[in-house]
């Protein structure tokens, strides 16, 4: 059995079940480093908020970990992080002290949203104002139907709705975003 | 093809993605109002994701966060292993009081006791009171025993295995 040592605890952690194919260092390793850094686009883009991203993304792999799911293909496991991370944002919303989060979004990341050189002004205004008012779930969909280009089904599994919803709540979010841009915009 | 729904908004929003949007899609884009709008959306989309993404915001370590699941896996397995304590422990202070109780109760009967004939002490004694305090520590004695007992097994089978 391996035997690991935590900064938490020195004492040695005995991990029983590493044998039977659970996720070692190394593994964990090459899974973070291809996985990490999209989800955390993603919780920055839904939250607007590095802290609160930061923390659901430790948090999002520590639930991973400690639940230790079966061998499963890669798309797999990201749409189960995704899945783990939605899962975990919609939390905090609940909770009662992030109960102000969604109406906070870019507070305290806004320079993300600062106008670039290269990008037209009144389309970076554009952006701003649609992600403000979209809500959180809009946002999230959003963000995994046309950043990450799931589909309906990838969607579903990731947040745990039926992709007949997601067809129509994503209908809705797409009608509403598109009402904040200007009808020559949006040409890329 | 109608305003909500058109089987090519996938590809729509692919070529986005790609940054490569062909002349007969750019056409169909222009005479379909969904493909329009997800393009619009799209677009929108991939500016805020940029805008992100020039930031170059860096996730925490891998190692860091390993050893965070560890840590929390750790105490999840203490939370494990002391539930069953809490709960004896709770017992006992449960017997503890019903013990106290008794004990007071006992008290003024041996008060009273001194008014009335010796064989009225005996069978107050004889109660069901009695057996029943007695009963109760016999059974708690035997859970607790019985629970460390299986405590025991489960560390040991746990260390045990390779």
């Amino acid at each position: 059995m391996a035997v690991h040592t935590t900064d938490a605890c020195e004492a040695p952690i005995l991990w029983k079940d590493e044998s039977a194919g659970a996720m070692d260092e190394q593994r964990f390793q090459t899974l973070y480093d291809a996985t990490a850094r999209p989800i955390l686009a993603y919780l920055i883009g839904v939250t607007g908020r590095r802290d609160v991203a930061d923390d659901v993304l430790q948090e999002t792999y520590c639930r991973f970990l400690v639940r230790q799911p079966g061998a499963m293909e890669e798309n797999e496991t990201r749409r189960y992080l995704f899945r783990i991370a939605t899962n975990l944002l919609r939390d905090r919303w609940r909770s009662r002290e992030d109960a102000q989060l969604p109406e906070r979004f870019d507070e305290g990341y806004s320079e993300n949203l600062e106008v670039r050189q290269d990008d037209d002004v009144d389309t970076q205004m554009d952006v701003r104002r649609a992600m403000r008012a979209l809500k959180p779930r809009e946002r999230e969909l959003l963000w995994l139907a046309y950043v990450e280009g799931m589909s309906h089904r990838e969607i579903a599994a990731a947040t745990g709705l039926s992709a007949m919803s997601i067809r129509l709540l994503l209908f809705r979010a797409r009608g509403k975003a598109a009402g904040f841009l200007r009808p020559e915009k949006g040409r890329v | 093809m109608n305003r909500s729904r058109c089987e090519r908004e996938a590809e729509v929003v692919g070529a986005m993605r790609s940054g490569a949007v062909s002349v007969e899609l750019a056409l169909h884009m222009e005479g379909c109002a969904a493909c329009a709008e997800t393009q619009k959306v799209t677009a929108l989309m991939l500016l805020h994701a940029a805008a992100i993404q020039a930031q170059n915001p860096q996730p925490p370590t891998a190692s860091r966060v390993w050893r965070r699941a560890q840590a929390q896996r750790q105490a999840d397995a203490l939370k494990r292993a002391t539930q069953l304590l809490a709960l004896m422990r709770g017992l006992g202070v449960v017997y503890v009081a019903a013990l106290m109780v008794w004990c007071v109760r006992a008290f003024w009967h041996v008060q009273g006791a001194e008014m009335t004939p010796a064989w009225s002490s005996l069978s107050s004694l004889a109660s069901g009171t009695v057996f029943l305090g007695a009963g109760g520590a016999v059974a708690s004695i035997a859970l607790g025993a019985w629970c460390l007992l299986l405590l025991g097994k489960r560390a040991g089978s746990a260390t045990a295995s390779p």
